[in-house]
C-alpha cells in the first residue's frame, strides 16, 4: 500500500485509527468542528477525533431520539450537522470515551444539549461525557480574554478526564506535531494548485480529513512519505475549480465536479484547506497561543466582520488561480446563504466567474446531476475566457 | 372558507396599536430631523437605547409590519432572491433597504448604527448585510441563549425569573455581556455626545418591572374569568408594548389594560359566543387560522398561547444597584419552548386541551408525551391553516377526545 492508500482508507474508515488504538488501552476524545484545540486533547493523552456524517445515513436516530424532544421551529439543521449528530446517536461513536462540543453555529452548539436530552429521555442511547467548548464569537479583546478562559477550562476538564495534569512539555509537542501536520498540509495544498495541479481534489480532500481521524504523527509520516515522490504525480489537465459554500465531509460533490474532468484547486471549508490554516505561533506561552488561535479561527465560517470571512473566501480562490467558482450551499444552512452572495460579487469581480448552487443536499443528491450542470457550466465559462495566472504573492 | 364571528377589540388595545403607528411616525420625523437612531434585535439593546433617549426600532418588530401589517412578504422574497439570498422573514427587514421604494415609511431612514445580533449566525449576518445596505455601522454583542445549550435549567424555571435568574445561567457570560454592553454605551456616548446615566436607566428598568407587573395581573384576571374577556388576538396585539419597555407610555398603555380588563371582569363580559372547551396553544404564532371554524363548529376557545403569558420574563429585580447586570441576565434568557412550562399555562388558563405544531408523520413528541401525562389531550397540527384537512383533524380531535371525556385533570 502508497503512503495515499493508507490516507485514503484512513479516510474511508474514520474509525480504523481510533479503534485501534482503543484496542491497545487508550482512551478518545471526540470533538466537533476544526477550532476545538486538538493539540490539548493529545497533550493530555487521549487520542483525538474529529466526528464526522455519514452521508448514506437517512437520519432515523435524529428523528426518532432529537426532534421528538422540541418543537419543530428549533430542530431545523443543515445536513453535516443532522449527519454527525445521527452518528452520535446511533452507536457509530459509541466507544468514544469523551465529545467536546463547541459554541459554532446553532446547529452544531445544540447537538451538546440534544445529546444531553435525548440520553435522559432513553438512556439506552450510547452516552460519553460531554464538554461544552463555549466561544464569544466578536472580535474584540473582551471576547479574547473570555475565549482564553474557556481553553483554560477545557485544559482544566482534560486534566480531570487524564487524571494528570497536562504538562507543558506535553504541550509544545504536541503543538511542534500540529504545526508540522500543518506546514506538511500546506504542501498538499501547493500540489493541487500548481500550475497544473499534481492533485485531484478528491486526493486532497481526503488527505486533509485523514489528518483529523488519525494520530498526527503518523499523518505526518505519510505525508512525508507521500510528498517525497509527488514530483512524479501525472500533470492534471481541465479547468480549475474553486470549491465554496457549506462544510462537506465528504467526497461526493468534489467527485461530481472533478467527473467532468476539472480539478478542485482549493476550497473554502473546514474539511478542506480551512482546517490547517492557522498555526500556533510562539514558544512562549503555549495555552495563550492555543488560546489565541481558538480566538481567531472562526467559529465554522463565523467571524466578525463578514467583509472578513468573504476577503478570505477570494484571497483563497485568486491563490489557487480558479478559473471558475462553484458555490455549493445546502439547504438550512443559513450562515453560508448570508455570505455567499457577497463570496459571489467578490470573486467575480476579480474576475472568476460562478455557479452558486442552492438550498443542496448533503448527499450530494444524484451525482451525475450535479456533474452535468458543472459541466454545462465550465463549458459556458471556457468560451468566454482563457485560463489566469495565479495572482503575485498569492498563497492557498 | 373561514368562520366569522363577532370579536369585540378593546379600545386599550387600540390604543396600543393607534400608539405604535404614532411612533413609527413619531420616529421618522425625529430621525429625518437629524436625530439618532438605532436598530436592534427583540429583546436586546432596548433599554439602553431607551435611557439615552435614541429611539430603537426592534428588527422583529419592523419585520412584522413588513410581513403582516403591510403584508408585502412576497415582494421582499423575492427581493431577497434576486440579490442572491434564500428568504427568510428575519431578513424582510434587510429587504426593505435593498429596495425602500415599496417599503413602509418609504423605506427606514439611516440609522446610527445597528447592533448585530450573535444569536445566531444568521441573524449576525442579516444584521451586517443591513448596516452594509445602510452604509452605518453594524456593533455585534455575543447574544447567545446558552441555557437553552449549555445549561441546564432547573425544574420550574418559569418561577426563577424575577429574583434567581442567575441561576439559570452560565455567570461567565453574564459577566461577557456585561463587559460587551459597557463597551458598546462608552460607544454610543462618544457618537452622541450624551452620557448614560445609570440612575435614568435604573428608572427605566423599574418602570419596566411595573410594566410587567399590569400586564401580568391582567393575564391573571384574563385566565380566571369566565367566560374569556379578552381575544387571543387582542392579547397578543398588547405584545407590541414590549418593543418599548420601561417607558412612561407604555407603562400607561399597560395600565390602562389592566383597568380595563378588571372593568370587563367584574362585568362578566365574554369575547366569544360560547366556550364550550378552552384550548391553550403552545405555539408561538398569533391567533390561528382555523379558530373561528372551532368556535364556529364546536364551540371551542383558544384562551391563549405562551407570548400571551411571558410578561413575568421580562421582569427582573435590581439588586446591588446593578441595573446592567439585571438586564444583562435577562438578555441571556428569555424562556425557553418547553412543554412543562405549557402544561403549567394550561393550567392557569383552564385549558380543556393543548394545540401544538408537530411535523406530518413525525413520532410522539415529548410535546404530546408530557401533555398527555398531564391530562391533557394535545392535538399537534401540521400547520396553521384553514383547510378540509385541518378541519377534519379538528373534527376527530374534538369527537374523540373532547366530546366523550370525563372533565380534564386541572
Amino acid at each position: 500500500m502508497t503512503a495515499l492508500d493508507v490516507l485514503r482508507s484512513h479516510h474511508a474508515d474514520p474509525h480504523k485509527a481510533a479503534l485501534a488504538w482503543k484496542a491497545k488501552g487508550g482512551k478518545v476524545v471526540g470533538y466537533l468542528c476544526d477550532n476545538v484545540p486538538d493539540e490539548l486533547i493529545a497533550a493530555a493523552g487521549f487520542f483525538p477525533l474529529r466526528i464526522s456524517g455519514d452521508p448514506d445515513a437517512d437520519g432515523q436516530a435524529v428523528r426518532q431520539y432529537v426532534d421528538t424532544l422540541y418543537p419543530p421551529d428549533v430542530t431545523t439543521r443543515p445536513g453535516f450537522a443532522t449527519a454527525m449528530l445521527n452518528r452520535l446517536l446511533d452507536g457509530t461513536y459509541g466507544y468514544l470515551d469523551f465529545l467536546i462540543v463547541p459554541h459554532n453555529r446553532n446547529a452544531i452548539q445544540a447537538i451538546y444539549r440534544s445529546l444531553r436530552d435525548a440520553r435522559k429521555a432513553h438512556p439506552e442511547l450510547p452516552a460519553c461525557e460531554m464538554h461544552y467548548l463555549d466561544k464569544a464569537w466578536s472580535s474584540s479583546f473582551i471576547s479574547e480574554t473570555y475565549n482564553r478562559d474557556q481553553v483554560v477550562k477545557l485544559k482544566a476538564k482534560l486534566e480531570v478526564w487524564a487524571g494528570a495534569a497536562i504538562t507543558d512539555d506535553a504541550l509544545h509537542a504536541a503543538i511542534a506535531v500540529g504545526n508540522e501536520n500543518k506546514a506538511l498540509l500546506a504542501k498538499i495544498a501547493a500540489l493541487r494548485a500548481a500550475t497544473p495541479p499534481r492533485l485531484s481534489g478528491v486526493d486532497a480532500l481526503q488527505i486533509i480529513g485523514a489528518s483529523m481521524l488519525m494520530a498526527k504523527a503518523d499523518h505526518n509520516a505519510l505525508l512525508r512519505d507521500f510528498l517525497a515522490s509527488a514530483d512524479s504525480l501525472p500533470e492534471r489537465a481541465g479547468p480549475r475549480v474553486f470549491l465554496g459554500g457549506s462544510p462537506i465531509d465528504h467526497t461526493r460533490i468534489c467527485q461530481a465536479i472533478e467527473a467532468t474532468g476539472a480539478t478542485v484547486v482549493a476550497e473554502d471549508h473546514c474539511w478542506g484547506n480551512r482546517s490547517f490554516d492557522l498555526p500556533v505561533e510562539g514558544p512562549a506561552s503555549p495555552i495563550l497561543e492555543l488560546a489565541s488561535r481558538f480566538h481567531r479561527k472562526p467559529a465554522c465560517s463565523i467571524t466578525f466582520p463578514l467583509s472578513e470571512t468573504v476577503a478570505g473566501c477570494a484571497r483563497r480562490a485568486a491563490a489557487a488561480a480558479a478559473d471558475a467558482a462553484i458555490f455549493y450551499v445546502m439547504d438550512e444552512d443559513w450562515s453560508q446563504n448570508w455570505e455567499t452572495p457577497n463570496e459571489v460579487r467578490a470573486i467575480e469581480a476579480n474576475g472568476t466567474p460562478s455557479l452558486h448552487l442552492k438550498q443542496q443536499a448533503y448527499d450530494g443528491g444524484d451525482p451525475s446531476a450535479l456533474t452535468a450542470v458543472v459541466a454545462e457550466f465550465l463549458a459556458a465559462v471556457q468560451k468566454r475566457a482563457p485560463r489566469r495566472a495565479p495572482a503575485e504573492g498569492a498563497t492557498a | 372558507m373561514s368562520f366569522s364571528s363577532a370579536q369585540t377589540r378593546l379600545p386599550s388595545v387600540d390604543a396600543v396599536r393607534t400608539h405604535q403607528r404614532v411612533w413609527l411616525d413619531d420616529t421618522r420625523n425625529r430621525v429625518l430631523a437629524g436625530e439618532h437612531f438605532a436598530i436592534c434585535n427583540a429583546d436586546d439593546f432596548e433599554e439602553v437605547f431607551t435611557t439615552f433617549g435614541i429611539p430603537s426600532l426592534v428588527i422583529n418588530y419592523w419585520n412584522s409590519v413588513v410581513t403582516f401589517s403591510e403584508r408585502k412578504g412576497d415582494h421582499y422574497d423575492a427581493v431577497l432572491a434576486e440579490h442572491g439570498y434564500v428568504p427568510n422573514r428575519f431578513a424582510h427587514g434587510f429587504g426593505t433597504a435593498l429596495d425602500p421604494s415599496r417599503a413602509p415609511w418609504g423605506g427606514l431612514p439611516k440609522p446610527t448604527l445597528i447592533v448585530g445580533t450573535t444569536r445566531d449566525e444568521a441573524q449576525l449576518r442579516v444584521t451586517e448585510l443591513w448596516a452594509e445596505a445602510f452604509g452605518c455601522e453594524c456593533y455585534p454583542l455575543d447574544f447567545s441563549w446558552v441555557s437553552q445549550f449549555s445549561h441546564e435549567l432547573p425544574e420550574r424555571w418559569w418561577e426563577f425569573h424575577r429574583d434567581r435568574s442567575e441561576s439559570m445561567l452560565d455567570l461567565a457570560r453574564v459577566d461577557l455581556r456585561l463587559e460587551q454592553m459597557k463597551g458598546l454605551i462608552a460607544h454610543l456616548e462618544a457618537i452622541t455626545g450624551k452620557a448614560f446615566s445609570l440612575a435614568d436607566f435604573r428608572a427605566v428598568m423599574e418602570r419596566l418591572n411595573e410594566q410587567m407587573n399590569y400586564w401580568e395581573m391582567a393575564r391573571d384576571l384574563v385566565a380566571a374569568a369566565r367566560p374569556l374577556p379578552v381575544t387571543l388576538r387582542d392579547q397578543m396585539a398588547l405584545y407590541q408594548v414590549t418593543w418599548q419597555r420601561g417607558t412612561p407610555e407604555n407603562l400607561a398603555l399597560v395600565k390602562a389594560y389592566y383597568d380595563e380588563v378588571k372593568a370587563l371582569v367584574a362585568e362578566g363580559a365574554g369575547c366569544y359566543a360560547q366556550e364550550e372547551f378552552r384550548v391553550y396553544m403552545a405555539t408561538s404564532g398569533n391567533d390561528p387560522m382555523y379558530h373561528g371554524y372551532l368556535r364556529e363548529r364546536h364551540g371551542g376557545a383558544i384562551v391563549s398561547n405562551r407570548y400571551a403569558c411571558i410578561a413575568p420574563m421580562y421582569a427582573r429585580t435590581i439588586e446591588n444597584d446593578d441595573p446592567l447586570r439585571a438586564l444583562a441576565a435577562r438578555q441571556l434568557f428569555l424562556f425557553d419552548k418547553e412543554p412543562h412550562w405549557e402544561v403549567h399555562e394550561a393550567k392557569r388558563w383552564g385549558a380543556d386541551a393543548i394545540f401544538g405544531i408537530e411535523p406530518e408523520g413525525a413520532p410522539p413528541s415529548r410535546y404530546s408525551e408530557v401533555c398527555e401525562a398531564a391530562g391533557f389531550p394535545y392535538l399537534g397540527l401540521p400547520r396553521d391553516a384553514d383547510d378540509a384537512d385541518i378541519r377534519a383533524r379538528i373534527d376527530r380531535f374534538v369527537d374523540t377526545r373532547l366530546n366523550a371525556r370525563a372533565p380534564a385533570a386541572q
